[in-house]
């Protein structure tokens, strides 16, 4: 096939997602939760912040940790294609190993708009506050963005460890990424010196732009070249991975 | 052109001891419309000839060529098909969702409700495939093979794990499906099926080929004809023409001999044995011998 995607697998793949309703109720719901828990109810929600509140900080951090939720359990389902044998099936046919790579994180991405959308909503008739219209599609933008990289690190993760693994692996260790990335308590001193070359540094400033332009603290400003670049390195060294571990992956097990 | 080549393919696996050889110097090829049986013992080299047909990994030595090109390219002409041993399916899946996902994948139009007539899938349409049987699943990957309309067919271990009516109706199927012209190859333990069903046998032990002809060809390699007869005096030091080995059986003894003919004649016309009986070997102990020289390092 000489395009990349083939948009009647990745629309059918899709529907199988929708079709698991426990899944969405979790990659949706729980960030949302999340977000009226840490972010609505509390005092602090409406203080304000550079162009925006503290609410509006949270939306922006819980809208991009439903995002990458949803594409990490990317790794569920490509590892499971992999241990089934699905994987040798579509080898049998004309789709490629890139055609693959493209489907999956296209179909993850789709998956990902869902809980970003909804958290943006729910800031939107609450309390989150943003000082001028464009900065509500900013964030969805900059959310999206960071599903891609983080797809490439569920399929990372997928074609180099088997299913039931894969899933906790995922699901695990982006919660100690995003708390290293700086996404539920503040850091400070060598654990944000740590903190600022993990994989969630970058997505979480970058979906923060809008509403803190990189602040960190009174003292502290992270530019918007150094986030761009964290996201940008990672998404290399997730994509890498992936062609590594997909070689390995058609040849009997 | 020949359909299936392979010429002088090496394929090593590499593990912690070093290397392992799965597939030593192999050379093999089909012509279109041959139904092939690749029989040998577990171990012995056959899936991963069928990987490197399919072009799921490459020789280490060698080449493979389906239709003159790569395997690959093949793949991806939809011209060759295969029904995996076991797995490919996802489980959440129904049968006509499993196989539309699949003719996606596939250039052209694909009339689905005709291929599941043909395989008999249209009850079983809207199962969901952790709810098929293991005849049911494997009439579905069947299906899935014939999407591109394939003209090689690889069966690897189609029946492993079947019952013996899903057996020959799985069988009555291929039957219907080869009567088409397709080339096919079929792996298999099972040498019933690869009499029953094959023109052809590729006989395969630790990764070398050591037979290939037909069925008849196969059983006149093998230990060749046998004589029993009633002889309860008989001992292994009263020699006998020709004899390679033999086997009490009660009172009669069966010797294995090149030339039973002159045996026989001996045995009625100078021993005191009686009931005589003559058998031709069956495809069992040719298979048998055959992969037992190999061991033994003697050839064939």
């Amino acid at each position: 096939m000489s395009t990349l995607i083939n948009p009647r697998y990745v629309w059918l793949d899709f529907a199988r997602q929708l079709r698991m309703p426990v899944n969405l109720f979790f990659t949706i719901i729980l960030p949302t939760v999340m977000y009226v828990v840490f972010g609505v109810t509390q005092d602090y929600a409406t203080q304000a912040t550079l162009h925006g509140n503290v609410s509006a900080m949270m939306m922006a951090s819980m809208a991009v940790y439903g995002a990458v939720t949803a594409t990490s359990s990317l790794a569920g389902t490509a590892a499971l294609e992999q241990q089934t044998g699905w994987r040798r099936q579509l080898a049998l046919t004309p789709y490629t190993s890139a055609q693959f790579i493209a489907g999956k994180v296209l179909m993850a991405m789709s998956v990902a708009a869902l809980p970003v959308t909804v958290v943006l909503l729910t800031g939107a008739v609450t309390n989150a506050e943003l000082a001028a219209w464009w900065r509500w599609p900013a964030i969805w933008g900059l959310c999206m963005l960071g599903a891609m990289v983080f797809s490439l690190y569920g399929l990372a993760i997928a074609t180099w460890f088997r299913s039931e693994e894969a899933v906790g692996l995922a699901s695990g260790l982006l919660v100690v990424l995003f708390f290293l990335g700086n996404g539920f308590l503040p850091l400070s001193g060598l654990m944000l010196e740590i903190g600022r070359f993990t994989p969630a540094y970058g997505l979480i400033g970058l979906a923060r732009y809008p509403v803190l332009e990189g602040i960190i603290d009174p003292d502290a400003t992270d530019p918007l070249w150094f986030l761009a670049a964290n996201m940008g390195a990672w998404a290399l060294i997730f994509a890498l991975l992936t062609a590594l571990g997909l070689k390995r992956g058609t040849a009997r097990q | 052109m020949t359909a299936i080549a392979l010429s002088d393919v090496v394929k090593d696996f590499p593990t912690g001891d070093g290397p392992v050889r799965a597939v030593d110097h192999v050379n093999l090829m089909l012509d279109p419309g041959e139904v092939v049986a690749f029989l040998g013992p577990n171990g012995a080299g056959k899936s991963t000839c069928i990987d490197m047909m399919l072009g799921l990994t490459d020789p280490t030595h060698g080449t493979v060529q389906v239709h003159g090109g790569s395997p690959r390219a093949a793949v991806q002409a939809g011209r060759i098909g295969a029904i995996l041993q076991s797995g490919g399916l996802l489980d959440d899946l129904t049968v006509h969702q499993t196989l539309t996902m699949i003719a996606t994948l596939h250039p052209g139009r694909i009339d689905l409700d005709t291929l599941m007539r043909r395989t008999n899938l249209t009850p079983l349409a809207s199962r969901r495939v952790s709810h098929c049987s293991g005849g049911e699943r494997q009439r579905l990957r069947f299906a899935l093979a014939l999407i591109p309309d394939p003209d090689i067919l690889i069966l690897d271990e189609p029946t492993a794990g079947m019952d013996v009516n899903a057996r020959a109706e799985f069988w009555a199927t291929t039957h219907q499906e080869a009567a088409n012209g397709q080339t096919v190859l079929f792996a298999t333990h099972y040498l019933k099926e690869a009499q029953d069903f094959a023109d052809r046998i590729i006989l395969i032990a630790e990764g070398r080929i050591v037979a290939d002809g037909t069925v008849d060809e196969i059983r006149r390699l093998g230990a060749g004809r046998s004589v029993s007869a009633h002889w309860p005096g008989w001992t292994p030091d009263i020699s006998l023409p020709g004899v390679t080995h033999h086997e009490r059986e009660g009172e009669r003894v069966r010797w294995w001999a090149d030339d039973s003919d002159a045996l026989a004649l001996h045995l009625l016309t100078s021993t005191a044995a009686t009931d005589l009986e003559i058998t031709t070997a069956d495809l069992d102990s040719a298979f048998a011998a055959l992969t037992r020289t190999t061991t033994t390092g003697a050839t064939a």
